[in-house]
């Protein structure tokens, strides 16, 4: 498979830690979305520019899913959820740049994003009950049932990885033999459906990071504006 | 593939720097553009529905003075209708006064026209009945006249010496002034001086004269007293009764 080029590559280690190819795309994207935000910030204005109105726009359609979803104060959730959205939006566009791989059609990258997702979920149901309040619904029905509640965060956590992995390394590797066996307008439809596969599996994995944060939230629960 | 722990704490870390970053440059900036957004669209709808409640406010305001001002004219027009009608009334009772009042003076000035017309008239007539008779006496009488008339003189002579007396006649000479129509024979004239005498008893002086215009007869004048037997005397009594009759 390393000769197709869909897996990353070690560019240098620092110790025992590797940092590849998918760590320094990463890098750029995040550079890119930097400079992106350094510009819209500068070009903020009570009269908004086109740009601006459509990342308002973005802004208040998140803050309002989020509101319907959950009991809390949105702008507390829309950091790490938009953070989440634009970095694994960008991460999974990003492979259709010439010479760049798409960092999330790497299982390391999305597992680590699944684990971010995992940890939101128990930070934001601990900081809303507290540790014995958030950690008392695992009895729920009965302390019998607490292995299978385990099970449940660990599978939904390692599918939450494996379907975003999944979904984008397949992408890249079609995109890879088709550009190898026909040519190179062919696959040019493959990576239209990329695009719009890559900002769909973004947005399932955000929406399913705020249902799991909900999960661990009773809706009951004062705070929310 | 296989998991390298390296690629996943970068990744972990790069999300961590990714989300402090974003956090300070795009999520706080964005959040307050929104909010002040928010509160500009809120101060909007706030001042719009201030600016619509002064409205209305000054909408029933208005309606208020416009009402006030309706009453106002009301009462304005009754109280002008009431002094005009007033007005009127007064006007009628001061034209119906001066109608009087004129009419009343017409009528006194048409009584005194009528008056002066009627005396005008009467003297006129009685001037005509005088000239009238004046005229025809004129035409029809002649020296016999005069004689019948001196002869009927002389018959009352005692009677005008005896109503001299009763005047208490003082002077002597008697001067006595005789007027004849027509020229008197100087004998005659004589003849009643002496008897004048007679029957007065005092010397009396005659001073004759002929006047035309006793038409005929003699008018004696004596002691400021005048004896008019002539035909214009009669005329001149007729003159004086047709006033007092007409």
């Amino acid at each position: 498979m390393r000769d197709i080029g869909a897996f990353p590559e070690t560019v240098f280690s620092l110790g025992p830690l590797h940092v590849t190819t998918t760590v320094v795309t990463s890098w750029f994207v995040m550079g890119l979305i930097i400079v992106l935000s350094y510009l819209l910030k500068r070009s903020l204005a009570v009269r908004p520019s086109i740009v601006q109105e459509i990342v308002e726009a973005m802004f208040e359609a998140i803050e309002t899913t989020i509101r319907d979803v959950l009991p809390l104060d949105p702008w507390k959730v829309v950091p790490v959820l938009g953070t989440l959205w634009i970095f694994i939006g960008f991460s999974n566009l990003v492979g259709l740049l010439p010479g760049m791989k798409t960092p999330t059609a790497d299982i390391n990258t999305t597992f680590a994003f699944a684990v971010i997702s995992f940890s939101l979920t128990h930070v934001f149901g601990i900081a809303t009950q507290g540790l014995k309040g958030y950690l008392a619904h695992y009895r729920e029905p009965t302390w019998l049932l607490f292995p299978f509640h385990l099970l449940a965060e660990i599978t939904r956590t390692v599918a939450l990885a494996v379907r975003l992995f999944g979904n984008m390394l397949s992408g890249e590797m079609i995109a890879l033999i088709l550009l190898g066996v026909v040519g190179f307008l062919v696959p040019i439809p493959f990576a239209l459906l990329h695009i719009i596969i890559g900002l769909i599996q973004a947005y399932i994995f955000g929406v399913l990071t705020l249902v799991f944060i909900a999960g661990g939230i009773p809706q009951t629960t004062e705070g929310g504006q | 593939m296989k998991f390298d722990i390296g690629t996943f704490v970068f990744q972990v870390i790069n999300f961590i720097v990714l989300l402090f970053i974003l956090k300070r440059l795009l999520y706080r900036p964005v959040r307050e553009m929104l909010q002040k957004r928010r509160d500009l669209v809120e101060e909007t709808i706030r001042s719009a529905e201030d600016a619509r409640r002064e409205a209305l406010q000054l909408k029933e305001q208005h309606r208020q003075e416009i009402e006030q001002l309706h009453g106002l004219q009301e009462q304005m027009l009754q109280k002008m209708k009431e002094d005009a009608f007033a007005e009127r009334k007064r006007l009628l009772a001061g034209a119906e006064q001066e109608a009087a009042l004129l009419i009343e003076k017409e009528k006194a000035l048409f009584d005194s026209e009528k008056g002066r017309s009627e005396l005008e008239l009467k003297e006129s007539a009685v001037e005509a009945a005088a000239l009238f008779s004046a005229r025809m006496l004129g035409e029809i009488a002649d020296e016999e006249v005069h004689r019948a008339i001196w002869r009927k003189f002389l018959a009352q002579l005692e009677q005008i010496a005896d109503h001299l007396v009763e005047k208490n006649l003082r002077k002597e000479p008697v001067e006595v002034e005789l007027l004849t129509a027509f020229v008197m024979p100087g004998e005659t004239l004589e003849e009643l001086r002496t008897a004048m005498e007679a029957h007065l008893s005092r010397r009396v002086t005659l001073h004759a004269s002929t006047n035309r215009e006793l038409i005929a007869g003699v008018v004696l004048k004596a002691c400021d007293l005048v004896y008019d037997f002539s035909l214009a005397g009669q005329v001149a009594d007729l003159k004086r009764r047709l006033h007092e009759v007409v």
